[in-house]
């Protein structure tokens, strides 16, 4: 268990981080959500023990991060925003080298091995030298190097950021595995949509403020949500477009084409059921209604904006 | 391997030293590298040998040791210069020290990586006195004596321990810059011209201070050479004054370097509690 208590950065008289306190169960992956400079690595290093706090602390298992920083360190996974490979070394040389230094027995040393590379998919290059992989196969590697000692938290800084959409969809994959197996792993990103689909906590910093923290329906609840109404119609699409205008809770309506209609709809469901009926008794054919997900974009635009203003 | 495994067991850190023995030396698998390195080694040592051997009386013996002096200086700067700052460059650094991993064991584990190159060096000084017709011998039929007319095996013994904390201190002062540089390129030069400084320009500063002439003082590594050779009128004592000397501030630099890498993780009690 992680448990994050008031951790507080400041540089000078610049406050980086502000109180940030969470709590974190095995199992949990954890997206860490804010713009470029909201505190996510500041946070993340003082986890890493990198960086001391000014004040408040964190303990994992019971170790606090300021008092017993080696026990920590044996538990943890940290992978920078940044590879820092060694590249004049063959693969399975820098897992060796990384299962040494974490005092992994020198028996279970080659069995560790094996099993990080078939994890991180990375066995058929476990010969090659690791200047010789691609970007994607890096990120693994370094993830397959933060895995040798089996921790029980992973500290991974925007691990998807300059990956190709394939390479970001298994290490998606590879995380939600590795949550399957009971890790608690915080990742990181400046981009929401990102993470929400594997992650089951969610939270957001801003200028070193935690705004909001949770699962991810949680915090989507706790704003005025808006959602998306998508009406597909056999014709008439226009018509209706501005049929909807100015009905209630409607926000907005944009016309998506011959046959397609778009609302901001911020009722209940019952509400919906409503609209529904008398856009059906308005005798519009109406063939299909869609109700988009939750825009996660808005959710945090929505949630960020709040502190700015 | 086993003794090494059970040092690896007290300093994790040894492991990268372990692993660039075995990429140099390791016959396992095919290991094309190695068997080159160790082949070229082989011919030029026999090479060196035979040719002493052969020719030992156009050679004079004593160029062994300038010889190996400068040499160990050199391979310690190119073993060592790169130890930390190479993984501030590569940015590694940040990952290295979330291991759980003291300052200490991280400097004097990356420390030993300069031991192989050294041992290599020093062995073959002795092997060249052998070669050369059993040193002693050899000094007498050139009319040479040693200094104070001391026995022969402790004039060996002070003369490779002279060499020995030559290269520690080489080794530690590079590793002390090390310590402080972000750049490889930067730690090697620093490191050069420290080296230089302390053993050309300080030396001669000290002595025309202190001795009213500007030389090579009895201070210098030089000058304990050459009064156990009985080249100079200094007493070989000063080669034990030179041994101490350096031995105590290279464990200085090692000190400083520690300090300067506990400083590095900002956590508290991270150099301490462990
Ligand atoms: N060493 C430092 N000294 C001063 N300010 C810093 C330092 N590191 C980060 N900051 C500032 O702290 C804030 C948070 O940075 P960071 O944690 O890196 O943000 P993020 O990772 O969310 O992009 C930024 O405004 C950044 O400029
Ligand atoms: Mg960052």
């Amino acid at each position: 268990m992680l448990e994050v208590l008031n951790l507080h950065k400041n540089y000078g008289s610049f406050t980086a981080v502000t109180d940030v306190s969470f709590t974190l169960e095995p199992g949990d992956v954890f997206g860490f959500i804010g713009s470029n400079g909201a505190g996510k690595t500041t946070t993340i290093k003082m986890l890493a023990t990198l960086l001391e706090p000014t004040h408040g602390t964190a303990r994992l298992d019971g170790f606090d991060i300021t008092e017993h920083p080696l026990e920590v360190r044996k538990r943890i996974g940290y992978m920078p925003d940044f590879f820092g490979l060694y590249d004049d070394v063959k693969v399975w040389e820098y897992l060796d080298y990384f299962s040494a230094l974490y005092s992994v027995p020198v028996k279970d040393r080659p069995g560790v091995i094996d099993n990080v590379l078939e994890l991180t998919d990375l066995t058929f290059k476990r010969d090659a030298m690791v200047a010789s992989l691609s970007r994607g196969m890096q990120q693994r590697l370094c993830l397959a190097r933060c895995l040798v000692h089996d921790p029980t938290l992973l500290l991974l800084d925007e691990p998807a950021s300059g990956l190709d959409p394939r390479a970001r969809a298994e290490l998606k994959e590879l995380l939600a595995e590795l949550g399957r197996m009971g890790k608690i792993i915080l990742v990181s990103s400046h981009i929401l949509p990102e993470l929400a689909d594997f992650c089951n906590k969610v939270g957001i910093i801003e200028r070193g403020n935690m705004l909001a923290f949770g699962g991810v329906d949680e915090i989507a609840r706790g704003l005025k949500s808006i959602k998306v109404l998508e009406f597909r119609v056999m014709d008439r699409a226009s018509e209706l477009s501005m049929w909807l205008h100015g009905k209630p809770n409607i926000q907005n309506t944009y016309l998506m084409g011959a046959t397609t209609v778009k609302v901001d709809f911020d009722g209940s469901h019952e509400n919906q059921v409503e609209l529904v009926r008398a856009i059906v008794n308005a005798g519009y054919p109406v063939m299909e209604v869609r109700e988009e997900g939750v825009d996660l974009e808005d959710v945090f635009l929505n949630v960020t904006q709040g502190a700015l203003n | 391997m086993s003794l090494w495994m059970r040092w690896e067991e007290r300093n994790p850190m040894l492991a990268e030293t372990r692993i660039v023995l075995r990429r140099w030396l390791g016959l396992k698998g095919d290991n094309l590298q190695a068997k080159l390195v160790i082949a070229a080694v082989c011919v030029v040592v026999l090479g060196i040998i035979g040719a002493v051997a052969r020719y030992s009386f156009l050679v004079d013996t004593t160029v062994a040791f300038p010889i190996a002096w400068v040499l160990l200086g050199l391979v310690s700067i190119i073993t060592l210069h790169g130890a930390l700052a190479r993984e501030r460059e590569k940015r590694s650094m940040e990952v290295l020290l979330t291991t759980p991993l003291t300052a200490k064991q991280i400097v004097l584990g990356k420390l030993t990586r300069a031991v192989p190159a050294i041992t290599a060096i020093l062995v073959c000084v002795p092997v060249f006195l052998l070669a050369s017709g059993l040193g002693r011998a050899f000094f007498k039929e050139n009319g040479l004596t040693w200094g104070d007319n001391l026995p022969a095996a402790v004039v060996m013994v002070a003369l490779l321990g002279y060499l020995v904390s030559s290269s520690f201190f080489a080794m530690c002062l590079t590793m002390a810059v090390s310590a402080m540089t972000q750049r490889v390129a930067a730690s090697l030069l620093l490191s050069f011209a420290l080296w230089i400084v302390v053993y050309l320009i300080v030396p001669i500063i000290l002595s025309s201070i202190f001795w009213g002439e500007a030389g090579i003082s009895m201070w210098h590594p030089m000058a304990a050479f050459f009064a156990l050779v009985g080249f100079s009128e200094y007493s070989s004592l000063s080669s034990f004054i030179v041994i101490g000397w350096q031995l105590a501030l290279g464990a200085g630099l090692l000190v400083f370097a520690i300090r300067r890498m506990s400083r590095e993780t900002q956590a508290a009690g991270a150099a301490v509690s462990g």
